[in-house]
């Protein structure tokens, strides 16, 4: 299994879309780069934004906000796309970009601010979800972003992060 | 019927590139002036057969403006391109009257009437004594000037128009180097083969470009020291000049003064030699040009390697003083004619095997450096700037970025002539192990692939080569018995088609037998033993793995494994592989490859907003319009009428799901796109211009997108659509009233 599929202790990317904020290892993560004109590519579904020019690579754009079913918005200037490397068809590496509303911060997550995806999650769901991990400032809901990309269609995530919030951290 | 058609459908493309390179043409402006210069050329060159009647005849027309438009101004004005787009619609329907065989239409008046007046075009040539006529294509140059004319009024000269015309001298510098070597590798050719007509085209087309670049500039002497050579070659060319000693010797002469001049034009475009009148030396040329046409009988041609140079200069009275720098300018040429072999093994040793990321990592950073250049170039700073050498520099910058960038580009380009070749050892090899007489004919070795897909190509190719050879073609006495030759015949072919490649190996073999294909499955219980196939199912099992056709297995082929890795190979690179199969007359198998990486020509077409790209190869021609040419007629949609054609309209919008800005197609413009049979009129917002593409590759996430085969990045860096006109015409119209504002998921599956 990739490293980055796995909930383990390290340096994490997080972002939020709305009010909900996400992370994820840093390893999966290729490179961010300020939100740019996206070439829209015709007959595909909302999600699937369109292409970019990264470098010299022609790279497809997720929009995430409608990969998990949530209302489009104006992107204000603090909107980024951040690139994950995903295994290709003829295994060589291959970057998707997603669109989010804003890239926060790289995060150390040590053992203990990590926790696994709460019982409540389905089965589904928690293919999509490493974990959950805390920071005394905020709690994260920690992606498997290949997986999410890799799936077709939307993803529902389920909105237990406020929950999390609300709790607080439940570690020692 | 066939040939008659694909000889027609070259003229049309010339045509075709000739109507692009008008509609970007100006009056008071040069551009596409020395492009539609060359078509013309091209027009020219082909064969008599190829032309209508008509429209050899009418080429004179053409010709005429276009010369006086290089003689006089070097701009378009109004009149000739009026004439030129006149001109272009009658050879137009000139070119359909010929393919349906009706009577071609007469000239219409407005171009027809006009009465050749090359006088009054020309422009006062004070240094030229007797400038030559520029309708000579009419009828066969007189003898040129004697010697003692042209002596008696001194050396003619021309002045370089510094610093205004520094760019394009620059260009015509670098050009003209490039047609010196075009002139010498073609005499060496010549040479070796007197009859040589590709050669002695080359020649003629060399001095021709010369002449009409040179009349660009307004180098008038040079430009009329050209138009003599050329015409000589007019004459060798037509046949009424057999090529001798003397022709070759004056060939020679007159491309060691092009080179002299040449020369100094880059002496004094560097600034390495102050900005002074250049001579052109061309009286002692000229006369050898007589010579050679005068003595055309005594000199017999000769049928070896030439003599050495040092016998050639002393045969021949070349003016002394000019022999140092054209023949430093020249050094291989000459010497390498007596050792050719010596020339190719240096050839060989030249060249360099390298790591093939490095060279797309290459391809990838001189792609953003373009970018990077075009942002500098388009900042208003930049461009506001009154700082003269400030946009010097720029320019400059911007010039070495382009070559850079083509030839970078041209790193990755190979033709694929080079595995096709490797091909050749294999099939002799192969066919004298199994006591086989076969041919391989080669066709399309020019054709340029991407490196990869050529170094991908190889194995499958040796598989499918060595299969037509073990199992397609027949032994000779059964190839007689069956009434054939009995050297069977294995074609391999490469082409561009639908904007891709086709790689086809097709055989005169026995061909493959479905029933036989299907016998031999059921045995090996690959398929159920009740399963009914029809003939292009039967012939698609020659792919599944473990499926052997051969009666024994020989050491060469026939073990069963081949055909499926052929077809693995081919997908892994996003192609596909068809077959096709005569019982008793052969095979073919046809791959056909997506351009991934390939470069191809692009009209960039503006939709919304948003720019796509067509390959050009599929664009037959484009226009706008008149108001009502398009009509609606029930239950077929929009139609066009184009030349009594009725062709259906495809909006691109519609078809595309994307908002259009026009929705009049009066408003819009109209290009006529094909794939295979079928042609539509594509209505799209306009034309931005045609540019150069690398397709690249946009990933999986896009694998089931067919009506975009790639994304190409565009001058300011951002990402253009390439859209595939097979599927874009493939797919199911909407009717004329449908929505636009359809909603985007009801398309999806």
């Amino acid at each position: 299994m990739s490293p980055t599929l796995e909930l383990r202790p390290g340096r994490y990317l997080t972002f939020h879309l709305g009010s909900s904020h996400y992370g994820v290892p840093i390893r999966a993560v290729r490179e961010v780069v300020r939100l740019c004109p996206v070439t829209v590519v015709p007959l595909m579904p909302p999600h699937v934004r369109g292409v970019v020019n990264l470098r010299g690579h022609v790279l497809p754009v997720f929009d995430l906000r409608a990969k998990f079913g949530m209302a489009t918005v104006d992107y204000t200037d603090r909107a980024c796309i951040v690139f994950f490397d995903m295994q290709g068809a003829s295994r060589q590496l291959v970057a998707i970009g997603t669109i989010v509303d804003g890239v926060d911060d790289v995060v150390m997550l040590s053992e203990s601010q990590l926790n696994p995806p709460p019982d409540f999650a389905g089965a589904v769901e928690s293919d999509y979800l490493l974990g959950v991990g805390s920071t005394p400032e905020r709690t994260f809901t920690l992606l498997k972003m290949q997986t999410i990309l890799a799936t077709e269609g939307s993803v529902m995530l389920p909105s237990f992060t406020s929950t999390a919030a609300a709790r607080g951290p439940e570690t020692p | 019927m066939s040939t008659h058609d694909e000889l027609l459908e070259a003229v049309a493309e010339v045509l075709a590139r000739l109507a692009e390179e008008l509609a970007f043409a100006e009056p008071g402006s040069d551009a596409g002036l020395l492009p539609v210069n060359a078509l013309l050329m091209d027009l020219e060159q082909l064969p008599a057969q190829f032309l209508p009647e008509a429209l050899r005849e009418a080429l004179v027309l053409p010709r005429r403006w276009i010369d006086a438009a290089l003689d006089t101004t070097a701009t378009f004005d109004q009149t000739t391109l009026q004439r030129l787009h006149d001109w272009h619609g009658w050879a137009i329907d000139c070119l359909m009257c010929a393919a349906t065989g009706n009577t071609p239409p007469a000239l219409p008046p407005s171009i027809g009437e006009e009465t050749p007046a090359p006088q009054d075009v020309l422009p006062a040539c004070v240094q030229e004594p007797a400038p030559p006529e520029p309708v000579a294509e009419a009828e066969p140059e007189p003898a040129p000037r004697t010697p003692a004319a042209t002596a008696g009024t001194g050396v003619p000269t021309m002045v370089l128009k510094l610093p205004g015309d520094l760019e394009l001298l620059r260009e015509f510098h670098s050009e003209s180097l490039e047609l010196l070597r075009s002139i010498e590798q073609a005499v060496l050719t010549l040479e070796q083969n007197p009859g040589a007509a590709d050669a002695i085209n080359a020649i003629f087309r060399a001095f021709h470009t010369f002449k009409g670049s040179a009349g660009f500039l307004q180098l008038d002497a040079l430009r009329d020291f050209a138009h003599q050579l050329e015409s000589l070659l007019e004459l060798v060319r037509s046949g009424e000049a057999p090529v001798t000693r003397a022709v070759i010797d004056a060939i020679l002469a007159g491309a060691d003064v092009l080179a002299e001049c040449t020369s100094r034009v880059g002496a004094q475009v560097t600034g390495v030699e102050p900005a002074e009148p250049i001579p052109v030396p061309a009286a002692d040329v000229l006369a050898l040009v007589s010579a050679a046409l005068r003595g055309e009988a005594a000199v017999a041609a000769p049928t070896a390697v030439a003599e050495s140079p040092a016998e050639t200069e002393a045969a021949t009275p070349v003016a002394p003083s000019r022999e140092d720098a054209p023949r430093a300018e020249t050094p291989a040429a000459l010497p390498a004619a007596a050792k050719p072999a010596a020339r190719e093994q240096a050839v060989a040793d030249s060249f360099v095997r390298l790591d093939a990321a490095k060279l797309d990592d290459l391809v990838n950073l001189v792609g953003e450096l373009v970018v990077a250049q075009s942002f500098v170039l388009e900042s208003p700073d930049v461009r506001g700037s009154p700082n003269l050498e400030l946009a010097h520099a720029v320019r400059k910058l911007s010039r070495i970025t382009r070559g850079l960038q083509h030839n970078a580009l041209s790193l990755r380009m190979v033709p694929v002539g080079g595995l096709f070749r490797k091909m050749t050892r294999l099939v002799r090899d192969v066919a004298a192990t199994q006591g086989k007489q076969v041919r391989l004919v080669l066709k399309g070795e020019d054709t340029d692939l991407d490196r990869q897909l050529v170094d991908k190509l190889g194995d499958p190719l040796i598989h499918m080569i060595r299969n037509a050879v073990d199992h397609g073609i027949e032994p000779p006495a059964d190839r007689i018995a069956a009434g054939k030759d009995a050297t069977g015949t294995i074609e391999l072919a490469a082409f561009h088609r639908h904007g891709g490649i086709v790689v086809r190996v097709s055989d005169d073999g026995r061909g493959l037998d479905p029933a036989r294909l299907i016998a031999k499955a059921m045995q090996k219980k690959l398929i159920p033993a009740d399963a009914r196939l029809d003939t292009q199912e039967a012939l698609e099992l020659i792919f599944l793995p473990g499926l052997s056709t051969a009666e024994t297995v020989t050491d060469i082929s026939g073990r069963g494994v081949g055909m499926d890795v052929v077809r693995g190979h081919i997908e892994s690179l996003r192609g596909h592989v068809d077959i096709a199969s005569t019982p008793g007359a052969g095979a073919s198998f046809t791959i056909r490859l997506p351009l991934t990486l390939a470069l191809i020509d692009g009209l960039l077409v503006g939709l919304g907003g948003q720019r796509f790209i067509i390959p050009a190869l599929s664009v037959r021609e484009t226009f706008r319009p008149r108001p009502g040419q398009v009509s609606t007629v029930h239950e077929h949609g929009e139609m066009v009428e184009v030349r009594g054609q009725s062709l259906p309209v495809l909006r691109l919008g519609r078809a595309l799901q994307r908002p259009a800005r026009v929705s009049r197609p009066e408003d819009g413009i109209l290009l006529i796109v094909e794939s295979g049979t079928v042609v539509v009129a594509l209505l799209a917002d306009e034309i931005l211009g045609k540019q150069e593409v690398i397709i690249k590759n946009m990933g999986d996430a896009f694998a089931a997108q067919t009506l975009v085969s790639g994304g190409a990045i565009l001058g300011d860096g951002s990402v253009g659509l390439i859209l595939d006109v097979e599927s874009l015409l493939r797919a199911p119209r909407a009717p004329a009233s449908f929505p636009t504002s359809r909603p985007l998921q009801a398309a999806l599956p």
